[in-house]
């Protein structure tokens, strides 16, 4: 065994099993594990929001404008001035994405453990057997009910109509990735250094997300489902879903800086 | 997001590519990783030992270990045979595939004679061949019964998946279940005569039958249980075991030899149910946490053979024990480099162990451990 299983997988795992034994429905067991874990993580989305803010407080600041009037020639020096500037207002550059670096490990973990507890040869449920805590008693829940609504959640999930399969789930992820990803990016300044890349990232991330939900087990589609929908009822709750972004044609406008 | 605007962009697409790998990594495990473990049969009186594994059946020379054919004579990544085939009475091999296809081949020349692809699912367990019929357990929880021309007989649905191949007594024919139950049928037609009770624990195993009309069957919640068949499947007996236990025992003159996943091996007597000898243990057991990191995986999860005066069962971490079947004291071990997952299988004086994860996919033995031939696909 290795430290990842040690310490990422198998409390997961276990953890699923466990929720699994309680509800009996394999995905309501993902689905409820899945908020769990998004408010286990809910500060860490509250720091990355904070640090965010910050730093576009910051960019506004005349400090920071008269700063990249003065050395817009030589980035090297700005490069210098800036970080000086980040210390003296007490901003990490890395606040706003380390929380969402700290997730990704989560994201496979979870992701992982959802495919290892729906073992469909021998080789992986005898595999399960070394990620089982000997206390827990779960073993005489295995192997997993796959079914869930329409779907297996151990396989791609298609809807079957006249004959046609629809990936149904993929659908709906790939909408709520990117309804998600609209809502929860701050609203693009003129000429911002970083609107073409969120721009991007808002339009390939929903079609990533639906090609893997496509393509890998239906349980991961509807991990993914789940966290789009917590996490837009998390900036909601904390009044920081940009509803503008939702319009095509809305020009950039000022921030909302509470 | 605004953040990578202060990044550079080389920064950020590392950042991004980095999750994509891990993340598609994590998810890649069924690319190139088999699925199972390889299936044996002997064929003594042809002289072959067929192997199924990855892509391809191989039928192997007993004598020297050379290839002597292969179906399909092309690989297809859509194709993977793992489950033991079984021999009918007018001679055809029959392999079932986790391409869902049932399959007779010739096994002179690996030719096929016939297919069946009325399952759903893969053929995890190997089929059964007696007298005129050929019984295909399958993971769609079916088990399919054809005559020898591969037409479907009759088929009876299980509440889950069958992973273990059904045993046949007489006109009885017990079907194991992952649901947790044993199915007594009757072999002409499949009708239903009873269903054990609740077992408590997936049967991934074919249990052992004793001439008294008790079945003896491992669980994976760690327990072999006494399933009488008198009694319409009544539980009269367990034995606990420290880890599942995979694979039916053996059973051999009212003795029971079997193991479990945390590498004990267990002798215990039939007919009493209790314990003979053991267990013998292939490893130390963990006294916390940090030992958890080092642990090796143990794993017995194939039906040992009894060959003589000697009990002979592989494991996970390719360890290959004989012991003395009335003592349990070790005769001789030796070790692969491959997993050891299948049982051993005797064919005439050689014992064929298969292994996994190596280019050497089959040895043949002599009962003192000394290596005859070994096995390696031609490319």
């Amino acid at each position: 065994m290795n430290i990842w299983e040690m310490l990422i997988i198998n409390p997961m795992l276990n953890t699923l099993l466990w929720i699994y034994s309680i509800l009996g429905n394999f995905g309501i067991a993902i689905i409820l594990f899945t908020i769990i874990v998004r408010l286990i993580t809910h500060p860490l989305t509250v720091r990355q929001l904070k640090s965010a803010a910050a730093m576009q407080d910051m960019q506004k600041s005349k400090k920071w404008q008269d700063l990249q009037k003065k050395y817009k020639n030589d980035k090297q020096k700005l490069q210098q001035e800036q970080m000086k500037l980040y210390q003296e207002m007490g901003v990490n550059p890395l606040g706003s994405c380390l929380p969402t670096l700290i997730q990704f490990p989560i994201i496979i973990g979870l992701y992982q453990s959802i495919i290892r507890a729906l073992a469909v040869t021998p080789m992986q449920m005898t595999a399960l057997f070394y990620n089982i805590y000997p206390f827990s008693n779960v073993s005489r829940l295995l192997p997993i009910d796959s079914t869930f609504l329409w779907m297996d959640l151990s396989q791609p999930e298609r809807l079957y109509v006249f004959g046609f399969g629809i990936p149904v789930l993929a659908i709906i992820v790939l909408i709520t990735t990117f309804f998600q990803s609209r809502l929860i990016s701050p609203p693009a300044q003129p000429g911002e250094q970083g609107a073409q890349m969120t721009q991007a990232m808002n339009l390939y991330m929903p079609l990533l997300m639906g090609y893997l939900a496509l393509t890998f087990a239906a349980g991961l589609a509807l991990y993914f489902v789940t966290s789009n929908l917590v996490t837009i009822l998390q900036y909601a709750f904390m009044g920081r879903l940009n509803w503008a972004n939702l319009n095509p044609f809305s020009k950039p406008k000022p921030a909302d800086t509470k | 997001m605004k953040v990578f605007g202060m990044l550079n962009k080389r920064k950020y697409y590392l950042i991004i590519a980095v999750f994509l790998a891990l993340f598609v990594s994590s998810c890649a495990g069924g690319g190139g990783a088999a699925q199972s473990w390889p299936g044996i049969r002997a064929d003594v009186g042809r002289g072959l030992a067929y192997l199924a594994h990855g892509q391809h059946v191989y039928a192997i020379d007993l004598v020297n270990g050379s290839e002597k054919w292969r179906f399909p004579d092309e690989g297809d990544n859509k194709i993977s045979f793992f489950s033991p085939p079984a021999l009918t009475s007018d001679g055809q091999l029959i392999v079932g595939g986790y391409d869902n296809i049932l399959y007779s081949l010739n096994p002179e020349n690996g030719q096929q004679n016939w297919k069946f692809d009325g399952a759903l699912d893969k053929y995890i367990a190997g089929p059964l061949a007696n007298g005129d019929k050929i019984y295909a357990p399958n993971s769609d929880s079916n088990l399919y019964a054809l005559d020898l021309d591969g037409e479907l007989l009759w088929s009876f649905n299980t509440e889950f998946e069958q992973w273990g191949t059904p045993l046949i007594d007489g006109d009885m024919l017990y079907l194991p279940s992952m649901d947790h139950s044993i199915y007594a049928l009757d072999a002409g037609n499949g009708e239903l005569l009873w269903k054990s009770e609740d077992l408590g624990g997936a049967l991934a195993g074919t249990p052992a039958l004793s001439a008294d009309g008790k079945l003896y069957a491992g669980t994976l919640v760690s327990e072999l249980l006494v399933v009488d068949a008198n009694q319409k499947g009544k539980v009269s007996g367990s034995l606990p075991a420290e880890g599942w236990i995979w694979a039916g025992p053996a059973l051999v003159e009212d003795v029971l030899y079997y193991g479990d996943m945390t590498g004990n091996f267990y002798a215990a007597n039939a007919a009493a149910i209790t314990p003979k000898w053991g267990p013998y243990k292939l490893g130390d057991s963990s006294d916390g946490f940090l030992d958890m990191l080092s642990q090796e995986k143990l794993g017995i999860a194939g039906t040992p053979l009894v060959a003589g005066d000697t009990v002979y069962f592989g494991s996970e971490n390719g360890l290959f024990t004989a012991l003395n079947a009335d003592s349990g004291a070790k005769r001789w071990d030796k070790q692969f480099d491959g997993k050891l997952f299948q049982g051993p299988v005797e064919a005439g004086e050689t014992i064929l162990v298969a292994q996994l994860g190596k280019d050497e996919l089959l040895f043949a033995l002599g009962y003192d451990g000394s290596q005859k031939w070994s096995f390696i696909p031609r490319k």
